[in-house]
Order: C-alpha cells, then structure tokens, then sequence
C-alpha cells in the first residue's frame, strides 16, 4: 500500500554529505507555551470521509492536555456526531463519551449465527440508528527503534430494539448490543529524514460479548508527520478471522488521508 | 523558448543525489533532460543557515489556479454531489455490442467472488485516489521537495479533473438510468430488500464510475509527472504513470468480474476519464505559455538565477 512506496523511498534516501545536517522546520506557534487554556482543532479529511474536531481545553495542546472534544463525523456510509472528555499525558490518552451515528442505508439486523454479506445489506429491519457509549484508552511508548502502540476501547450501543442486532459502523463488527470491546496492539518503526515516517504492523482484537464471538484483525498503519499541523496517515487493517463473511465492511480501512492541527497560541 | 534553466531536481529512487547543475543555452531548446539533470546541494552548511537535507525543489513555470478554475472546480463539484441526490431515470435493461459475451466470460461464477472482486476494486480506488495528492503533492512535492506553490497547484488541478468526472459521469448516470447488470439477479439470488436491489444505485451503470475516476487519477499522475520532474529522472517518472494506467485497468476488468457494469460501461467510462485526466491538466493549465519568469534559486556558493520565457 502507501507504506511500501514510502519506506522504498525513504530507504533509497543518500546519506547526507559532511557538514550537513538535517533541516528543522519552524515549531507551529501553539506547539510551545506554558500550560493554558485554549481552543484547538485536528481536521482529518480523506478518501471518503469528513472528521473535523474542536477541542478546548487546559494544557499544551495536542500533547498533555484536559478538556473537551466535540466533532461531527461525514462519511459515504453516515453521518453522526461525537463528544465527550479526554485526559492527554506523555505517553496515555484517554477519552470518554458519546457518538451518534444514522447510516444512509443500513437497517437493524434479525438474529443469526453468522452473517454474509447479503446479511448486512439486509434492509427489511427498522432502519438503523444508534447511540455508542465508549471509553477508549491510547498508549505510545517509545522502545528501540519505534515505538509501541496499544488501544484499548469499551463500548456500550444503546437504541437498538429488542430482537435485532446492529452493524457498528466505527468498530466494523455485527454485534449483539449493547457491549463491545476491543484491544489493538502495533509497533511502529519510525524512519526517514527526522523520523518523520512511521509504518508497522497492527493487530486487533475484538470481543462480542452478546455473541460470544470474537474478531481478529492485522494489518498496518503508516504516517508521513509532514510538521507539526500536517501528517497523512493510511490504516488497513482487514480480517484475519470472524464468524462473519462481510468482506471490506468488517476492515478497518477507516483513515486514508490528512490530518491538519491547529490551536490558540500562547 | 526557455531561457536558462538551472536543473533543480533530484533522485527518488536510487543513485547518487548531488552533481553539478546543468545549465543550458539561451537559444536551444528546452530538453527533457534538462529538466532531469541532477542538482547541487542547495545550500552549503553554516553556523546560520541549517542544511535543507531535502529534494531540489519543483518550480511551477504555468499561470495558476485563477478564479475560473476555482469556478470550474465548484460548479462541477455541485453539479456531480446533486447528480449523486437525482433518480431521474431508472429501469433500462439494455446490453449492447459486446456486452453479454463479455459478461459471459468475465463475470466471476460465485456470488461471493463477485463481492470480492468489487471489494479490491474499492481498495484500489482508494488508493489511486490517495495517490496523486497524498504521495505525489503532499509527502514529495510539498515535504520532500519543499516546493509548496507546485504542491498546492498540482492539488487544485486534480480536484478540479477529479470535480469534471464526478459531475459528467454524475449527470449520465441518473439520466441514462441504466440498470446493472446483476439487477437480473434480484428476486432470486440476490433478495429484493438488500442494498444493491433496494434504491437507484441499481439503476447507475452506465457509465462506470470507479472507472471513470481511476482513469482520472491516471492521467493526472501521467500528467503531473511529464511535465514535472517529481522523481527526479525520466524512468522514474514513468513508473507511477505507468502503474497508474495499469491500475485502473485492473479496476475496470474488476467491475465487470463483479457484475457491477457491462463492457460499454466501463470502456466509456475509461475514454471519459482518460480525456478529463489528460485534457483538463494540458488544456487549463500546462498548455500555457508559462510567460516570463525570473527566479532566484539558492546554490552551492551562492544564488543562481533561473528564466523562463
């Protein structure tokens, strides 16, 4: 995918001459400061989605902060709405809240053992929408030539009638709600000219506790840190086992694009 | 006619990045490998100016993005988002030429298969969509070439091709009304209140869409890198091209393998989106006389000055 290109590039990269030393691009001017209150946004925009977040908060932003998120989310598949608290440290974020989600055509799904592909086209159920309730902690912790990744969220799907099953559009599985859990393990080497590219292998797990079923998956993420506002990111991550048959609707193929930051300076 | 031409390329892939700059004539002719020569370190180290360990950057020689393109790009952006809204036509099921021997020997025999093949046709879109603007404008052009103004035009110009084939292939679809081809299949093997039967994407065929859009992308890729030295040497510049048109090559064959579209489809999407990829770039902006243009280009030892007219 992406990452392959980039590390082939980044690898054919000549070694810089004697004397040379490497470029460093201007901070942004919310990166430095004290800790103080602000407003911030990340915007991330891709292939085909719309995900802009406002953030405020006390801290430094986007590093070690405590506030707010509140975001509308836009997709091919839906449209919804986030917001809920978050606790940023050096190595953990945190955050706790509330997502609304409408997909344009899904419907609730009647009960099976495992479902195909027609299964979660199915349309004859009520239409589908939905409250999540979720917790999600992040971890990344430098070690050797990278760093280690952990995800770790909780969820609770409220508004589903009794008798049906949903399609989680975020964490792409059929479940049985309310709960869901899941954790996603990667390390992600970092290379390239101040280390500004980062890929590596991922792996997740995901719990259906009303199914008691699981789902795994493995894949990869890639970053390209352009500055301190801009990285493009890449994230694919398909199924590696499942009691379902649902193809590309149950990968996580959630994030092809930009993310820009932004925030109030000092 | 160029004037001087200071080469302020250098290497993607492979080979040694720094060489003496290559400078040519007033009176000859630009030469393609003028524009591949390889360049000087631009700037020497110094206790005040830090090493730009970075490509030679991309200069952008052509009128830029203007108020007309910015009206081009919006108008088919909302013509192409209210095609997407339109059910004006629906119901015609009509195979033409080729299309049932073709569809006869390229559908895939499993309704799974056919699911599959339309999932890597999603991925490889996807991708080649990303391609252009994530990888060519953003991470090489924009960051490793530290060329903004080139990044930012070649971004505008492939949403402005990207907006023409979204709203001509649109508009087609929601007139024409064409049902697909798997549309045979509702009722039996495919249920009647499922995604692909229920609503008027059923009635979308013609022409292809994925393919449309992926030949856009190709020829914008092909496009970008003909008349920018984005990887520095002619070869290599000729590979994403090349991978472009292979890829959306594939994804045509894909649609069809998953009874997405019959032939006609996805060849008249392919020759819609090829003219918008090559022609929009070459007729709205790379075909103009880039007029007459000083610039002063950092080098080692010093500034070198760069004309075009």
């Amino acid at each position: 995918m992406l990452g392959v290109p980039l590390l082939l590039w980044c690898l054919a990269q000549p070694a810089p001459l004697p004397g040379q030393t490497l470029f460093m691009p201007p901070p942004e001017p919310w990166a430095s400061g004290p800790d103080r209150f602000f407003l911030a946004t990340a915007v991330d925009v891709g292939f085909l989605y719309l995900r802009p977040r406002l953030s405020l908060g006390y801290g430094r932003p986007h590093r070690e902060w405590l506030g707010f998120d509140v975001n509308p989310i836009g997709a091919l598949s839906g449209a919804g709405a986030y917001g809920g608290l978050r606790i940023a440290t050096q190595f953990l974020d945190i955050r706790a809240g509330a997502r609304f989600f409408l997909p344009f055509q899904r419907s609730f799904l009647a009960p099976r053992e495992s479902y195909g592909r027609l299964d979660v086209e199915d349309r004859t159920g009520p239409s589908a929408k939905y409250v999540t309730l979720e917790v999600e902690a992040t971890s990344e912790i430098p070690m050797g030539p990278g760093e280690l990744q952990a995800v770790f969220s909780g969820s609770l799907v409220k508004g589903v009638p009794d008798g049906y099953y949903v399609f989680e559009e975020t964490i792409r599985v059929v479940l049985n709600p309310p709960l869901v859990w899941r954790l996603r393990v990667g390390y992600i080497f970092a290379f390239g000219p101040r280390a500004a590219i980062s890929f590596g292998p991922v792996l997740e797990y995901v719990h259906l506790p009303g199914r008691s079923e699981e789902v795994l998956r493995g894949g990869f993420i890639t970053r390209a840190r352009l500055s301190e506002a801009l990285e493009v990111n890449a994230t694919f991550i398909p199924i590696i086992a499942s009691p379902d048959t649902i193809g590309i609707q149950g990968a996580d193929f959630a994030q092809l694009g930009v993310r820009w930051r932004w925030a109030t300076s000092y | 006619m160029w004037g001087l031409i200071l080469s302020l390329t250098s290497p993607m892939i492979g080979g040694p990045a720094l060489a003496a700059p290559t400078q040519t004539s007033s009176t000859s002719a630009p030469h393609i490998g003028d524009l591949y020569a390889r360049p000087a370190p631009l700037i020497e180290a110094s206790a005040n100016a830090p090493i730009f360990q970075r490509g030679a950057p991309l200069i952008w020689f052509w009128p830029h993005f203007d108020n007309t393109d910015y009206w081009i790009t919006g108008v088919a952006a909302a013509v192409g988002g209210a095609s997407y809204a339109l059910q004006l036509s629906s119901g015609r099921r009509a195979s033409v030429l080729l299309d049932d021997p073709a569809r006869d020997h390229l559908r895939l025999p499993k309704l799974n298969q056919r699911f599959l093949a339309r999932d890597v046709s999603d991925v490889l879109l996807s991708l080649m969509t990303a391609y252009p603007i994530l990888v060519d404008a953003l991470v090489i052009t924009w960051w490793h070439r530290a060329s903004p103004e080139a990044a930012a035009e070649m971004v505008l110009i492939d949403a402005q091709a990207i907006a023409v084939t979204v709203a001509i292939q649109g508009l087609t679809a929601a007139l024409v009304g064409r049902e697909r081809p798997y549309g045979e299949q509702c009722g039996n093997e495919l249920a009647d209140a499922t995604r692909d039967c229920e609503g008027y994407n059923r009635y979308r065929s013609f022409f292809s869409g994925h393919t449309a859009l992926s030949f856009t992308i190709a020829g914008l890729v092909c496009s970008h890198h003909t008349y920018l030295p984005i990887n520095g040497d002619p070869i290599s510049d000729l590979v994403p091209c090349a991978g472009a048109l292979a890829a959306a090559s594939t994804i045509g064959l894909l649609r069809i393998n998953g009874d997405m579209h019959y032939l006609s489809d996805v060849l008249v999407g392919a020759a819609v989106g090829a003219l918008s990829g090559f022609g929009v770039p070459w007729l709205l902006h790379y075909r103009h006389d880039p007029g007459f243009e000083v610039r002063l280009v950092p080098t080692v030892g010093g500034l070198a000055v760069t004309g075009a007219f």
